[in-house]
């Protein structure tokens, strides 16, 4: 296709002539090369029937043995939610009252994570504080997804003047760094953990519309959203049946990185003292109150931040998956 | 040149603004009641008709709109107010919180792109399946570990178990290193995490096949032709890496009780001291824009497919009138679409590596 | 070169002067779900001198013998067995110390894509030059001095300006004889050539190959060209070689091969070649009976217009003025595009175009990048708004119309688009997009239309079967079938046929025109048919406009342009067709 052709398909949905497949050695070969590449796949169909072809499940399944580091995010992804949202099945005790004579003993087969200075189990602590710092995560992932995603979709799809005040907003926004945009939001809402979710979430609106935006344009300019507009589909139709569905599977596999990275910033928040007081177990605070007996009792810091380390290369590993996975075309 | 530079900045003068409007709105604007908010509380001995004087004082019994006006032209005249709590100009809080909050960032971001470069270009270069496995495993351990855990950490082994750096302070060498090795982790892992993404992506590439077919030694292919284009797409990452270097210095010197300007903030936000957040957030996005700035400036020695303001094309590939595919319209029409790209930051190639770069557009 | 060559030596050439033998090799791709073969068996074997050509369709491994000749196979790929004796290396088993000194000296390459095959951030001089730095054979200042005189050999001018540029500051073509530059500036004994021009305009085509054969001719330097298009192979080769799903059909010089060919694939692969459809008729009833399938008895003697058809003739004397008795299906008139650019000032891409596509007919809009033909066509689906001129549907002009009128207009007038990979919601079954116009314009209850839809893939030859498929679970042609069965759906007057076939296989384009033809026979459809592709033009369209640069040079019935050019630029792209060596022979041979 000529300059003029993508001019046309791709150019004109920005306002500002921007021609991304002009510059891009990719996207410019696009025509060429997906359809070169897409051939070998027709041509590795075709040799395809000779395989013996076998139930899609077992393959799924027989793929999941082969990636064990997939099968131990999903397990503790699973254990993590437990613990979120039915905490006394992994762990009975109350995780607020402590037995003063057994304070900071190391870990034990009583005690699996040690106790704290006050001799409660860092264990029931830990399980109990997923609580509140999934919840959080979830909440905030949840705020910046929805936002962001209408945002970006929007944006994207009514283009013009909106799509440009949007980004320009967007623009703006990303260039505040994040953790400092959730510190402004706490400094004028306040502590709680709610509060924290709240200004994580937001301060992710910004790069989750942008890349929902981006997604929306390459699936508005795609041979199949022309033809349905050719075909007399009206816009909410397109919108609803091609660009929304298919924009949104980057989103999913953001949402598992997000909830990752939301883990971390609200740990961080509440590390730094912004989240719920201090008798509450949340995990930052956790590894915060073993600071002050770093020399001595080092399970204190060390245990919950490994839980942390696991949950987010947990969100991180399915998210990859997500994003591999076969039946997510493209 | 001048002309682009000169655009770039008048750029990065609306960014700014910009982004002080925004914490306006969201720090004065989104409270209702500032004063009460910085002066009172259920901890607060401040009478009522005390709280009225303050907000005399400071103009918050002006409308929102006169108070705007009043706070940018200060800011703009270099006064970002005071503290609420040391009572202290906010820009003098900030001209001493910086140098110890520069120097650790600095080395961290020598660190992060040096080992963040290696490993990308190692796990890359090798031809042990293993050993690229290994190091291409690292980055997204990297962004997982919550840098205040690393950071306790390695008090635990390097101050407690081998007493080699101190544990806390601002003083001297010897304590830069313990924090900006804990800064370095998260920026480091994106740093190789992309420089990786981009060099196997590059690697594929049909230009690096010319290149080994011409009989080029691997290092060759990937030192001279890989890198230098893989380089170009993570290079746009740099305003947030930079950006993410000062949100990271809150957490990194809360952990080292470092003074600086993580610990202001820390502090501040804390205290809900309204105006310092404000003048930390808007050196946060100076930051920002001069790293972009610093990128525009850079990108087109690098890529001479971006071509500045002045010069459209330098030699037309015209001449050849023997073949009609130059002399095409859609030839004429390729210097536009690129001037055009020079319109927006300078993030023509692979900008899909990372969704929030080309902010100073 | 293929005359001389064919003339003095024939294909006796002395045992000596082997460069290149390929003796059973194998080639295959892990892949997750199992190892797929793409190179079973292939033997074959390249004489200085010589140009061998590896003939073949997507799938049929040519290109993967070709990487591995190199040993640039993909990663994943892996070399089962066999051997690759090049000069008494065997590369099949070489160590990357041998590859190094053998890659660039003794073999070059010229690789498939010249817009993405060079370097972008390095100037071009450099880039040729790295080849003597990399084997030692000049310093640094020599090098560059040899690579502006290897750039001036490929004939590109200026080259000392040339060499001071970026890849990016060249046209296609240029580029493509700058890769020529890289790979013969070594002097190397053997060129692999893997579709050199594939990506590139029929005319820059010709000149390229032209120019790859003085070149080889006269160092000696043996060719192995791989190429899709038997036509190119016939122009240019000394030998041929067809492959299909990785094993060796057929081999033997020109003659042999198109001549008389021994196997069957050969035979289909020949009938299906566009390039090589010589004198035959252009109506679309006589090009469906050309082939072998249902058409081929009906074909023959449906002649729905005669090429003096009043409707068309007036048109070629009076060029701009096309305005046939009875409204035209579809007309355009005087159509201009501009895009602004962004410094002021304004891109015209299409510039006062004027056509008229009667009903039940095809006319062709042929042009190459550039030319402004498939804005053309967007302009006419009114998917964009044109800067002055108007588009007439059954004489009632619709530029303007809006809402329900627009809506109305989209189901008289519906599209197939170039690339079917793109042109298919991945998500949907084929029953979804096949009904998707109907449902948009609320034909039928649920039930009618899922009969409609069966109906549909029953009128392109699909199997029922295939309704509830996913896009990703079918070949490009069937795709391509999917689409013009959505396109066919709410029976409109007129089809737009965007590139509808350049994406597909030689064989799988032969099927889809066919089916084109029928259902235009059929259902006494229209189509404004887009292409760059004269060979297929020839084959399916009853009139012809010539695009270039935005404005039509030539007009008028296909029989008559294509056999009386008038304007020097469709002479050109005449010529440019490859395989006018064995369409002369096929009719000498035939007739």
């Amino acid at each position: 296709m000529s300059t003029i052709d993508s001019l046309t398909s791709a150019g004109a949905s920005r306002p500002d002539g921007f021609v991304p497949t002009a510059l891009d050695p990719d996207t410019r070969a696009d025509d060429f090369t997906s359809t070169s590449a897409d051939r070998f796949a027709d041509a590795v169909r075709e040799h395809d029937d000779e395989l013996t072809h076998r139930g899609a499940w077992l393959t799924r399944l027989e793929d999941l043995v082969r990636r064990p580091g997939l099968v131990l995010a999903l397990l503790w992804s699973v254990a993590v939610l437990l613990a979120a949202f039915a905490p006394s099945l992994l762990a009975p005790g109350d995780p607020l009252v402590g037995v003063p004579a057994d304070k900071l003993q190391a870990p034990s087969a009583a005690h699996w994570f040690g106790t704290d200075q006050l001799g409660r189990d860092l264990y029931t602590r830990v399980v109990h504080g997923t609580q509140l710092t999934l919840r959080a995560a979830l909440v905030a992932v949840l705020v910046g997804l929805l936002v962001g995603a209408v945002v970006g979709l929007v944006a994207g799809f009514v283009g013009g003047l909106v799509d440009d005040v949007a980004m320009r907003v967007v623009d703006v926004l990303l260039s505040i760094p994040a953790l400092l945009l959730s510190l402004a939001l706490i400094t004028v809402l306040g502590f709680g953990s709610v509060n924290v979710a709240i200004a994580v979430g937001l301060a992710n609106v910004a790069s989750v519309s942008r890349i929902m935006r981006s997604e929306v344009l390459r699936v508005r300019t795609s041979g199949y959203v022309e033809a349905s507009q050719a075909g007399g589909s009206r816009w909410w139709t397109v919108l609803l049946g091609h660009v929304l569905p298919n924009s949104v599977g980057p989103v999913v596999v953001l949402a598992a990185i997000e909830l990752g990275a939301a883990v971390l910033a609200v740990s961080s928040l509440s590390f730094l003292g912004y989240g719920e007081p201090p008798p509450a177990p949340e995990w930052g605070a956790l590894v915060a109150g073993g600071r002050d007996y770093l020399r001595t009792s080092w399970w204190l810091t060390t245990l919950p931040g490994l839980v942390i380390v696991a949950t987010v290369l947990s969100a991180g590993r399915i998210s990859r998956a997500l994003d591999g996975d076969p039946g997510r075309n493209r | 040149m001048t002309r682009y530079l000169a655009r770039r900045l008048g750029l990065a003068a609306l960014v700014l603004w910009a982004a002080w409007t925004v914490s306006f709105l969201v720090l004065y604007a989104l409270p209702g009641d500032p004063v009460s908010l910085m002066y009172g509380g259920e901890s607060s001995d401040v009478t009522p008709e005390q709280l009225d004087a303050l907000r005399a004082e400071y103009g918050f019994d002006q409308p929102l709109a006169v108070q705007y006006v009043t706070h940018l032209l200060d800011a703009v005249r270099g006064d970002l107010g005071t503290s609420v709590v040391s009572k202290q100009p906010v820009t003098t809080l900030l001209a001493q919180a910086l140098p110890p909050t520069a120097a650790i960032a600095g080395a961290a971001l020598l660190l992060a792109v040096v080992g963040g470069g290696t490993l990308a270009v190692v796990a890359t270069a090798t031809r042990s399946r293993a050993l690229a496995g290994f190091l291409l495993a690292l980055p997204p351990l990297g962004v997982a570990i919550p840098s205040f855990w690393f950071g306790l950490t390695l008090v635990q082994w390097f101050s407690f178990q081998l007493p080699i750096f101190p544990a806390l302070g601002n003083q001297g060498l010897a304590s830069v290193v313990l924090p900006a090795v804990t800064l370095a982790l998260p920026t480091s892992a994106i740093i190789a995490q992309l420089l990786s993404r981009s060099l196997l992506h590059t690697l594929r590439e049909p230009y690096v096949d010319t290149a080994v077919a011409k009989g080029a030694g691997r290092a060759r292919v990937h030192l001279r032709h890989a890198l230098r284009n893989a380089a170009l797409p993570a290079l746009t990452a740099t305003g947030l890496v930079v950006g993410g270097l000062l949100s990271g210095a809150v957490v990194t010197e809360t952990v080292f009780s470092r003074a600086g300007l993580g610990r202001l903030t820390a502090t501040s936000v804390a205290a809900q001291d309204i105006p310092v957040v404000q003048g930390v957030v808007l050196v946060a996005a100076t930051v920002y824009v001069l790293a972009n700035l610093a990128v525009d400036v850079v990108y087109p020695l690098l890529d001479p497919r971006i071509v500045t303001v002045g010069r459209a094309v330098p030699t037309p590939a015209e001449p050849d009138t023997a073949e009609p595919d130059t002399a095409t319209p859609a030839d004429v029409a390729l210097p536009a679409p690129r001037a055009a790209e020079d319109d927006g930051a300078a993030v023509p190639v692979g900008g899909g590596h990372d969704a929030r770069t080309g902010g100073a557009r | 070169m293929t005359a001389t060559t064919l003339a003095t030596t024939g294909h006796d050439a002395p045992p000596t002067a082997r460069l290149l033998t390929v003796d059973g090799l194998a080639v295959s791709y892990r892949t997750r779900r199992g190892d797929v073969h793409a190179v079973r068996d292939v033997s074959l074997h390249v004489d200085a001198g010589e140009t061998v050509a590896v003939v073949g369709e997507s799938g049929s491994g040519k290109s993967t013998t070709a990487a591995a000749v190199v040993r640039l196979l993909a990663p994943g790929a892996r070399i089962d067995s066999g051997r690759i004796d090049l000069l008494g290396h065997d590369l099949a088993t070489a160590s990357p110390r041998v590859l190094r000194t053998v890659r660039g000296a003794l073999v070059g390459l010229v690789p498939q894509d010249p817009t993405v095959s060079l370097n972008p951030v390095k100037r071009i001089g450099e880039q040729v030059a790295e080849v003597l730095v990399v084997h030692g054979l000049a310093d640094r200042r020599g090098a560059a001095l040899e690579a502006v005189e290897a750039l001036r050999r490929t004939g590109l001018p200026e080259p000392e300006v040339r060499a001071r540029q970026y890849p990016h500051e060249l046209s296609g073509g240029m580029r493509q004889r700058v890769l020529i530059a890289i790979a013969l500036v070594a002097k190397p004994r053997l060129l692999v050539a893997d579709e050199p021009t594939s990506a590139l305009d029929v005319t820059v085509q010709r000149r390229i190959l032209d120019h790859l054969d003085d070149l080889t001719s006269a160092t000696g330097t043996g060719v192995l060209l791989i190429t899709h298009d038997l036509g190119v192979a016939a122009d240019r080769a000394d030998r041929i070689v067809v492959m299909s799903r990785g094993r060796v059909v057929e081999t033997g010089t020109p003659d042999e091969v198109l001549g008389a060919p021994r196997e069957a694939y050969t035979r289909a692969l020949l009938a299906a070649a566009p390039s090589l459809r010589g004198a035959r008729r252009p109506d679309v009833g006589t090009a469906a009976g050309t082939t072998s399938g249902p058409a081929g008895t009906a074909g023959t003697t449906d002649t729905p217009s005669t090429a003096e058809d009043a409707a068309t003739a007036p048109a070629r004397s009076v060029p701009g003025a096309a305005h046939p008795a009875p409204p035209a299906a579809l007309e355009v008139r005087a159509l201009v595009k501009d895009f602004p650019l962004p410094r002021g000032g304004a891109l015209r891409a299409v510039d006062d175009v004027s056509f008229a596509v009667p009903r039940g007919r095809t006319l062709a809009l042929v042009g190459e990048s550039g030319s402004g033909k498939s804005t053309t066509a967007r302009l006419a689906l009114r998917l964009a708004e044109p800067t002055a001129g108007t588009v007439h549907v059954d004489g009632v002009d619709v530029t303007r119309a809006r809402g329900a009128d627009l809506r109305a207009l989209r189901r008289r007038l519906q599209v197939v688009q170039q690339n079917p990979y793109a042109s298919l919601d991945p998500r949907w079954p084929v029953e979804r997009i096949v009904t998707e116009p109907l449902r948009a314009f609320g034909v039928g209850t649920r039930r009618e239309r899922a009969g409609r839809a069966a109906e549909l893939l029953d009128l392109v030859a699909l199997p029922s079967s295939a309704l509830q498929r996913r896009p990703a679970e079918l070949s490009g042609g069937q795709r391509q079938r999917v689409a013009i069965a959505r396109a066919l759906s709410v029976r409109p007057d007129i089809v737009v046929l965007d590139e509808p076939v350049s994406a597909l296989d030689v064989s799988v384009q032969a099927q889809i025109l066919d089916l084109l033809a029928d259902l235009q026979r059929d259902l006494h459809v229209s189509y404004l048919f887009i292409s760059h592709d004269l060979a297929v033009v020839r084959q399916v369209a009853h009139d012809v406009v010539v695009l270039r640069h935005g404005r039509v040079v030539e007009r008028g019935d296909v029989e008559q342009v294509l056999a009386r050019p008038e304007h020097p630029y469709t002479a050109e792209l005449l010529a440019a067709i490859p395989g006018a060596a064995a369409r002369a022979h096929a009719t000498g041979g035939e007739r």
